[in-house]
């Protein structure tokens, strides 16, 4: 029959053990996976499957927290075995050292339908339970049970619930349960998808912080330790900043050696490393963003600092992110451009978004233009479009959860000229090119929901998103990104 | 090129470049005599254009200069390059053979557009190309090219009148000649591009004199011989034959049920889904001890195995690194039960039982690559250790089962701390790699894992992942 199969065009997966222990109670605790060989498979139509990204879960946990919500993890054991394999093309499974054919009719794990699989079990779940599925974050599911709103947050086989009412919320977790098997819920988690959490609900803030993942990466990726007296204040100094050939000419010739196979991999790994961190950690955006740049080729200059950041970030790894605080929501933006510092001439730009004046940010982040600009006025004019897209994404997944917004959402730039060019007040010769951002900007504009304020360039967070910082200046920056003063005592 | 396919020239259209620059400037007084001596027009263009196919052009310009970027690369970066007999300016004098080549291989690429799967060489010529007339080899490779005349090639090939090779560079098909390729060689100190197709032994930077690699393998060698202070020459040359020997082929007896293959399936679904069993042809894990010697099980069978073939390379000392390593049990070094490590009883070559390749454990391959560790110091309050095989040092600094104070130290002087991880990061899974089965058939059958595979079993028939197959 499996023979048959196969030559109207079944595919055949191969399984194999993964072995896995662990630690637990002080005793090891060994396990095996069977998984299929995700290397060598069919290629199956509609396998997409949506992810969360991480602002969605920070919005969330923003909105948690101003409003004293009650924050719910669920796990789901064993989450895709109990999906069903739906894709047309019939597979057929097969163990090395055992010569026969199995049927696959489970979501077994590795093979590249699963995700969708389980996906389609989830949104059919939560479909019967009543939810809605968020047009914006095809991760998030709410539903409105009497006056009060539930959330739930998925990711791959974990859930978040948050919501108005503390028993609303138990009667979802109960009415969950008995179409999957969890984990015991975990009420205010301290724990959730990697993050470590705290949670002061008394000035409704939630802190969460990577502490854990940066000193184990530090031990994993053998990072050399600086002097145990030095202090690292700074993820990069800023005579750092090489870029060009020319740069690395003037410096030190042993610093501007390429590193040999094996360390490029060994720098890999550490920019890698940074990329997971940076999700929480914002006051090493840019430094990361540098790094980055050398990934392909780097030099022994670029693996020095790569390992003075990590230093940084040992030393600081305590810094949270802090959401929360005040209870008004109010999307708060931030942008800023630096023209041509970046290789082969393109520009750096920066956004800072928040949904209040003191909390830290929902989203940060730093990125080197596409098109070499002419001018700062260009940079500025994509950097200010850029902010106004992302704010208005923000503002959508809110308004589409229920979310009360207060006032309009306010972007800074530190570019007067473009301000006053969006609005219209100031000709601008030789830009039609740029007609494109200026109509959208201006269509936003006028739908009298967004403001553009000008902001100096000392005072806009930005502007270290955009370049290295002393001392004195990045721990302004940290405190500013981070919300790290929502957690000053009065 | 053009002429060559019966195509004269007779209008060249450029743009002017940056007039103000005479860098930039292409129609400069060394072109506009070549024009003018080929009987060309030369007719001049705007700067850039973006409606006019300029893009299309500079588009091909970057992809000529990228090939050749590369085509230097490749030969700059060989590290055999100072065995060619080529120096870099002679190389570099190579630019229009590579320029040639570079504009040979994008006509010889297809295009990306499927419904046009044709090469350009296809378009031009009418015809499909035929790799039989242009000879496309890796670029720079080294051959062997024959030579008609041995006259002035060197001093001995002055005194034979034997047909003489030599060694050449290849830089691109012959566009005139079919079959052809061009090599550059240096005759008497000069650079000359030959057009041939005897030649032999092309070499994709591997490098034809063989004297640089026998030099450094016998540096290699000697080293070797000077470090192994406790292995005499006699019993290094007998190492080295039983590497060469070749990995027997027939299992140990006891070795035998431990790799039978099931003879029905592992899931037998005619009776509903129920785990492995003994009676299913898979042993359970008390069936197999049951099978075994009495003082025999898997693990014992496969330590056996690795005692018979790595107590002959193992000296004293690295027996002693071995210990030390499973005392840190950092992450760096696999663990070795120490056991397998102090085996008195090497047997002589001829009597040891054969084994397949399969058969060899990884505890064998860890104990081999043990064997890579070098004692450098002792006696002192460190002791270092050195493996060429992964060019690491490591040093252990007295107390020895001090974690802490394991330092490992790579090629370029850099400092690792090696610290044990503290049991509190211990919170999820960790993929263990080392000494485990290879096959999930092996791991039912594993006295460590049968447990875990048994139970991952039952949950994936629990949730009827599986159906009937064949």
């Amino acid at each position: 029959m499996a023979r048959d199969a196969i030559a109207k065009g079944a595919t055949v997966v191969h399984l194999f053990p993964i072995y896995e222990e662990k630690i637990k109670e002080g005793q090891e605790v060994k396990q095996v996976r069977l998984v299929a060989n995700g290397r060598v498979q069919a290629n199956f139509p509609n396998i997409y499957a949506s992810t969360p990204s991480k602002e969605e879960l920070y919005i969330l946990l923003h909105v948690a927290a101003v409003h004293d919500w009650d924050i719910v993890h669920l796990d789901e054991k064993r989450a895709f075995l109990t999906a069903k394999y739906s894709s047309e093309v019939p597979a057929f499974a097969q163990l090395k050292g055992d010569p026969h054919l199995y049927s696959i009719i489970g979501a077994l794990y590795g093979l590249r339908t699963s995700p969708r699989d389980y996906q389609d079990k989830v949104v059919k779940m939560c479909l019967d339970l009543g939810y809605t599925r968020s047009q914006m974050c095809r991760c998030i599911y709410f539903k409105k049970v009497a006056t009060s709103l539930v959330i739930l947050f998925h990711h791959v086989d974990d859930f978040i619930l948050t919501g108005g009412k503390g028993e609303v919320i138990e009667s979802e977790i109960a009415s969950l349960r008995q179409y999957m098997v969890t984990t015991d819920p975990i009420h205010d988690p301290t724990a959730v998808l990697g993050l470590s959490i705290k949670r002061d609900r008394n000035r409704r803030i939630i802190s969460i912080d990577v502490a854990d993942k940066i000193a184990d990466g530090y031990k994993r990726l053998s990072i050399e330790r600086m002097g145990r007296d030095r202090q690292v204040h700074v993820p990069i100094p800023r005579q750092a900043y090489l870029i060009s050939d020319d740069d690395f000419a003037k410096g030190s010739p042993e610093d501007a050696v390429f590193l040999p196979l094996s360390e490029i991999r060994k720098y890999q790994a550490i920019v890698g490393f940074m990329i997971w961190v940076v999700g929480v950690r914002y006051d090493v955006s840019f430094a990361l963003l540098y790094l980055s740049w050398a990934n392909c080729a780097p030099r022994v200059h670029h693996m020095r600092y790569a390992h003075y950041a990590m230093n940084y970030l040992l030393q600081h790894k305590d810094l949270p992110l802090v959401l929360g605080g005040d209870s008004s929501i109010q999307v708060t933006s931030f942008t800023d451009a630096s023209l041509g510092t970046a290789p082969k001439g393109k520009s750096v730009l920066a956004g800072i978004h928040r949904l209040n004046q003191t909390a830290g940010a929902i989203i940060a982040k730093s990125m080197k233009t596409q098109s070499v600009w002419l001018s700062s006025f260009e940079a500025e004019l994509d950097g200010v479009s850029q902010a106004m897209k992302d704010s208005s994404r923000i503002t959508n997944i809110l308004e589409e959860l229920s979310i009360e917004l207060e006032g309009k959402n306010t972007i800074f730039c530190d570019n007067q000229a473009v301000i006053e060019f969006v609005k219209g007040n100031n000709n601008a010769q030789k830009c039609r090119h740029m007609d494109l951002r200026l109509f959208y900007i201006r269509d936003k504009l006028e739908l009298d929901r967004y403001e553009l304020v000008f902001m100096p360039g000392a005072e806009i967070p930005t502007d270290k998103l955009t370049k290295l910082a002393v001392r004195e200046d990045h721990e302004v920056f940290t405190k500013s990104v981070l919300g790290l003063g929502l957690l000053a005592v009065n | 090129m053009y002429a060559t396919n019966g195509s004269p020239i007779k209008k060249l259209a450029t743009d002017s470049g940056v007039v103000s620059q005479s860098h930039f400037q292409v129609s400069d007084n060394a072109v506009v005599t070549l024009l003018q001596a080929q009987r060309i027009a030369h007719l001049l263009a705007e700067p850039y254009n973006h409606s006019r196919g300029t893009p299309g052009v500079e588009g091909m310009i970057s992809q000529i200069k990228s090939l050749m970027r590369i085509a230097f690369v490749v030969v700059f970066r060989n590290p055999n390059f100072e065995s060619f007999g080529f120096t870099t300016p002679q190389i570099h004098k190579l630019w229009g053979e590579i320029f040639l080549w570079s504009i040979s291989v994008i006509n010889a690429k297809m295009s990306s557009a499927p419904h046009r799967a044709t090469t350009r060489y296809e378009v031009w010529h009418g015809v499909k190309l035929n790799l039989q007339e242009v000879l496309l080899l890796p670029i720079f490779c080294q051959v062997l090219v024959y030579r008609r005349t041995t006259a002035g090639l060197n001093a001995m090939s002055a005194m034979t009148n034997q047909p003489q090779m030599q060694i050449a560079l290849y830089v691109g098909p012959s566009i005139t000649s079919p079959a052809c390729g061009r090599f550059a060689v240096v005759t008497n100190g000069d650079l000359r591009v030959l057009v041939t197709s005897k030649f032999t032994s092309a070499s994709q930077g591997g490098g034809l004199n063989i004297f640089p690699q026998l030099e450094r393998g016998l540096h290699t060698v000697i080293m070797r011989l000077q470090k192994s202070n406790s292995t005499s020459v006699n019993e290094y040359i007998s190492d080295c034959e039983e590497q060469h020997s070749g990995i027997p082929s027939v299992l140990p007896s006891t070795a035998v049920p431990l790799l039978q293959q099931p003879d029905s399936p592992l899931l037998n679904l005619s009776d509903g889904n129920s785990i492995p069993q003994a009676e299913s042809g898979v042993p359970a894990p008390a069936t197999i001890e049951a099978e075994l010697p009495s003082d025999a099980n898997p693990h014992k069978a496969s330590t056996s195995i690795a005692k018979d073939i790595s107590s002959p390379i193992i000296s004293h000392n690295q027996r002693r690194v071995a210990k030390k390593l499973n005392s840190l049990r950092p992450a760096v070094v696999p663990t070795v039960p120490s056991s397998s490590i102090s085996s008195p009883n090497p047997k002589p070559y001829g009597l040891r039982p054969r084994l397949s390749k399969k058969a060899i454990t990884s505890e064998a391959t860890q104990v081999s690559q043990l064997a890579h560790w070098t004692d450098l110091k002792d006696g002192s309050e460190s002791t270092y250790y050195v493996s060429m095989h992964t060019f690491q040092y490591f040093i252990v600094q007295d107390p020895p089962d001090d974690v802490s104070s394991a330092i490992l130290w790579d090629g370029h002087d850099r400092e690792y701390t090696i610290s044990s991880v503290p049991d509190s990061l211990e919170v999820c899974y960790k993929v263990v790699r080392d000494n485990v089965p290879r096959t999930y058939p092996a791991a039912l059958r594993d006295p460590v894992w049968s447990g875990p595979a048994q139970e991952e079993w039952l949950k994936l028939t629990e949730s009827r992942c599986f159906g009937p197959g064949e």
